[in-house]
């Protein structure tokens, strides 16, 4: 219905046009993708402020059809930069690390130690919570 | 018995523990090799690093010291022995089992104490110093969750839908007042004296291992989470 | 009295004369069908409560008895049949979800009935079971790609575990708690004595039949009820359930009124607690999850026992087990939408899920154009009624077939389809210490023990007959089938020719 036409008949090439929708062609920013792909509960909403939940549920009504229910832990890259996104159920691991300047992510730590034996910070971000990351100045200049 | 194991295959760890008469294994530079302390008995193993997925899987009376972060699906269906974490553990941690306790030191992910269950005189008790994640004591049936949100506020230690399918066991919660999202299955009551004495050996166990005094952390403030036997998960059936 | 939506679809009939007023059928009757009228000495049936098993009607001494299809009908309406008006009294009387037992009724399309078996005329000859060599022994597993020799030349014969069988038969998952210890007790001995396997389902595994583990699965599904190390140990064989064919996508749940003494203690559950198994394994969301869970299984047993992953057949079945096939389980077992149960929302059992044989044929191709069918062992269930199922089974690239209700039959169960009500006349879907009585494992498994070699002889013609000696060899021979009044795309699935063609 929005144009693309699949030719790997994988998620990830589904969840790719997904994004590619949203962000380019609706000119939503990562964050708002990533609420509307892994959308909270509509208790989650309705726990929220009013502004954020007004967000929330126009996002939900509007782009009902692009939310992504099932189990997903995708990295997005961008002009400048990267997202890391679980489904809201956090059915799949994620781990992500920060030391000094440099980002990691992975679906298990062990992959990130062997990388960074001693990272600063060490989390696991929660489903449905973007990490976005973008690229300093300079890095991007190089 | 020291075992470096930098650049082992998780099978041939497991099978040098397996083989080893020593009952005290430490090992060193552990980079996530699964499945260590898979169904084993009757030794101690000391874990320098970080263990990877299904650690102490089906454990059957092993104790097992990590010095790092556990991955996810620790101690999946463990019957019996101690988990101590000196650090956090990932997702499902504690899933489906049926004896023995796990003291994470720090944090766990989603879903910790997955369908905990009990049996007889076996208790499982899973201890969390400080957060736990979404989904904590899903479908819980049975043992004891306690989360101590050290560090923390008065709110609840936990993230979304604490409780989704609980219909056994306890949840301990250091905090004042109840998670906002409960389901009406799950009732909550702030804690006694009595039910604070209840866990006290395995609060007592929690301190000893990370040097918190036992009385400080029994003073503080709980609610307690318990299935709620008048209220049912009631999936009403018609026969067909 | 209040207003009765529902009249019997079936009625208690009697004869006067051939009644003799003995009472069995009261006795007998757990649903309390029949009562004795002391004043007018006669015995009267209440149809209401009939659910048509047959026990009194067996039991009569003088077949007094037999149950009729009630020729009461509403107005007659092509749309909307009897079922259709009447299911929609039931949830407006009680606003429950339709709950149903054992595999579904409906009138889908039997594939098995429309395959035809070849025979050899004239060349390839055929061959005279009975006083030649025919063998049915099949071994379950996955097989080397590659031969290797050691220092002087010598083939290694070391094979990954596998799975003995005399005959491709075995007893599907039925867990202890949904059947009773007698029905247990006479799946366990026939397995032992006929060389094949039973499965314990996920009811875990009583202590009584530890001694049978040589002929035993033993199943981990997501409840995780009743494993532990020595449970992983015991059996031939570890079953992960992902599925069952009756009620794919749904989880299973043992009322805690059901799980008391042994139940409760083979479980290792408190007596009185519901025995809730979630829908998904919680720690299984991808194949590499299954993988981890496949190997947490093989490290708890150092190696020495094959991992089964069951699941439902369902849409896409060829691609979830071609990821089964990599995922390190040694055998897939395919559970088609017609497979039994103990108890299902009949909406999923009747809705959800496809047949077994479009399955198996799919997967069958689906792993040998991958280069992986090696990989694994294939068993299919989910309503096998002959044995010339499984020789077409078979022919369709099955090692082996599960058979569930096939083998409940053999024990009496009459298809009355309530095993949810937990009082089932024939002891068999009960925990009723009276009604389990009624069950004789000595009976029982020579029931059981002659079905199956009624079954391996009938296959042993078949097999004579198209002049095959070895049951491997007819493995995946759809060359052996024809379809009959089938489409093509039909044929296609299957990958078998029309007959004549």
């Amino acid at each position: 219905m929005f144009g693309y036409s699949c030719t790997l008949q994988t998620d990830t090439e589904v969840i790719t046009y997904i994004i590619d929708y949203l962000h380019r062609r609706q000119g939503l920013t990562m964050e708002e993708v990533a609420q509307v792909i892994a959308a909270p509960f509509w208790s989650t909403i309705a726990a929220k402020p009013d502004e954020e939940k007004a967000k929330a549920t126009y996002f939900r009504d509007v782009y009902a059809s692009l939310l992504i229910t099932g189990p997903f832990s995708i990295l997005v890259g961008f002009e400048g930069g990267l997202m890391a996104l679980n489904d809201r159920l956090k059915l799949r691991s994620m781990v992500a690390a920060e030391k000094g300047d440099m980002f990691y992510v992975a679906s298990e730590e062990s992959a990130i130690r062997l990388m960074e034996p001693d990272p600063d910070r060490l989390w696991s971000p929660r489903g449905g919570e973007p990490v976005i990351v973008t690229l300093n100045q300079s890095a991007e200049r190089s | 018995m020291m075992i470096n194991a930098k650049e082992l295959e998780y099978q041939q760890l497991n099978e040098i523990i397996r083989q080893s008469s020593e009952q005290n294994i430490v090992i060193e530079n552990c980079m996530g090799q699964r499945y260590i302390g898979a169904g084993l008995s009757g030794k101690n193993i000391t874990i320098h690093g970080t263990p990877g997925n299904a650690l102490a899987a089906y454990m059957n009376g092993s104790t097992i010291c990590v010095f790092g972060n556990a991955q996810d699906a620790t101690a999946d269906t463990m019957n019996d022995g101690v988990i101590c974490i000196h650090g956090s553990a990932g997702d499902a941690t504690g899933y489906a089992m049926r004896g023995g306790h796990i003291l994470v030191r720090d944090d766990t992910g989603y879903r910790a104490g997955i369908h905990m269950k009990e049996y007889q005189d076996k208790i499982p008790v899973l201890m969390i110093g400080r957060k736990a994640g979404s989904f904590l004591g899903e479908y819980q049936a049975g043992g004891i969750i306690i989360v101590f949100n050290l560090d923390g506020n008065d709110q609840p230690p936990v993230g979304y839908f604490c409780g989704t399918g609980m219909h056994g066991g306890k949840i301990f919660l250091r905090c004042s007042v109840p998670p906002a999202d409960l389901p009406a299955q799950v009732c909550w009551h702030h804690a006694t004296t009595e039910d604070l004495e209840s866990v006290r050996e395995y609060v007592q166990e929690f301190a000893d291992a990370f040097g918190y005094d036992v009385q400080q952390l029994l003073t503080q403030h709980y609610i307690v989470l318990t299935p709620n036997s008048a209220n049912p998960y009631q999936q009403l059936y018609t026969s067909n | 009295m209040p207003v009765q939506f529902l009249y019997p679809e079936y009625e208690v009939m009697r004869s006067p004369d051939l009644c003799i007023l003995c009472r069995v059928c009261e006795r007998e009757c757990a649903n309390e069908v029949h009562r004795y009228d002391a004043g007018r000495k006669r015995m009267l049936a209440d149809s209401a409560k009939c659910v048509n098993c047959h026990r009194c009607v067996a039991l009569c001494p003088t077949r007094a008895l037999k149950i009729v299809k009630s020729d009461h009908t509403f107005k007659e309406n092509a749309n909307w049949p009897r079922q259709s008006i009447e299911e929609i009294y039931r949830q407006a009387e009680s606003g429950g979800v339709l709950l149903s037992s054992m595999g579904t009724p409906k009138d889908y399309p039997i594939y098995w009935d429309k395959i035809l078996i070849n025979a050899s005329q004239v060349t390839n000859p055929s061959i005279d079971p009975l006083r030649e060599p025919m063998e049915t022994r099949v071994f379950l597993g996955a097989k080397p790609d590659s031969i290797r020799r050691d220092q002087n030349g010598k083939i290694i014969t070391d094979l990954p575990p596998r799975i003995p069988l005399s005959t491709p038969i075995m007893f599907s998952a039925m867990s202890y708690g949904s059947i009773s210890y007698n029905a247990h007790a006479s799946l366990a001995r026939a397995a032992k004595e006929l060389g094949i396997c039973y499965n314990t389902g996920e009811g875990g595994l009583h202590e009584d039949f530890y001694e049978y583990g040589p002929n035993t699965i033993v199943q981990v599904a997501s409840g995780r009820f009743g494993v532990h190390k020595d449970y992983l140990e015991t059996g031939a064989a570890i079953e992960i359930k992902m599925g069952q064919g009756a009620k794919p996508g749904i989880g299973g749940h043992l009322p805690g009124a059901k799980v008391f003494g042994d139940v409760s203690r083979t479980r290792m559950i408190p007596a009185g607690t519901d025995a809730i198994s979630p829908a998904p394994h919680h720690d299984i969301y991808s194949i590499e999850d299954l993988r981890q869970l496949v190997f947490s299984l093989k490290e708890a047993t150092e190696y020495k026992k094959p991992v089964i992953v069951k699941i439902a057949a369902v849409h896409n079945v060829a691609a979830i087990a071609s990821g089964i096939a990599r995922s390190g389980a040694d055998i897939i077992a395919i559970d088609g939408f017609r497979g039994g149960t103990g108890a299902a929302p009949t909406r999923i059992r009747a809705n959800v899920g496809i047949p077994i044989e479009l399955a198996l044929a799919s997967v069958d191709q689906r792993l040998r154009d991958e280069g992986i069918r090696g990989n694994v062992s294939i068993v299919a269930g989910g309503s096998i009624h002959s044995s010339a199922d499984i020789v077409k089974a078979i022919a369709l690239g099955a090692d082996a077939v599960y058979i569930g209700t096939a083998a409940l039959l053999a024990l009496g169960c009459h298809l009355c389809r309530s095993c949810q009500s937990g009082r089932c006349n024939w002891g068999i879907a009960t925990q009723i210490p009276e009604l389990v009585g009624r069950l004789d494992p000595e009976i029982g498994y020579k029931r059981l023990v002659n079905l199956v070699h009624a079954w391996t002889h009938e296959i042993k013609e078949m097999m004579g007959g198209m002049g095959i000696n070895s049951i491997e060899a007819l493995k995946g021979n759809r060359l052996m089938l024809r379809g009959i009044g089938l489409s093509e795309t039909e044929l296609k699935i299957l990958g078998i020719r029309h007959a004549g063609e």
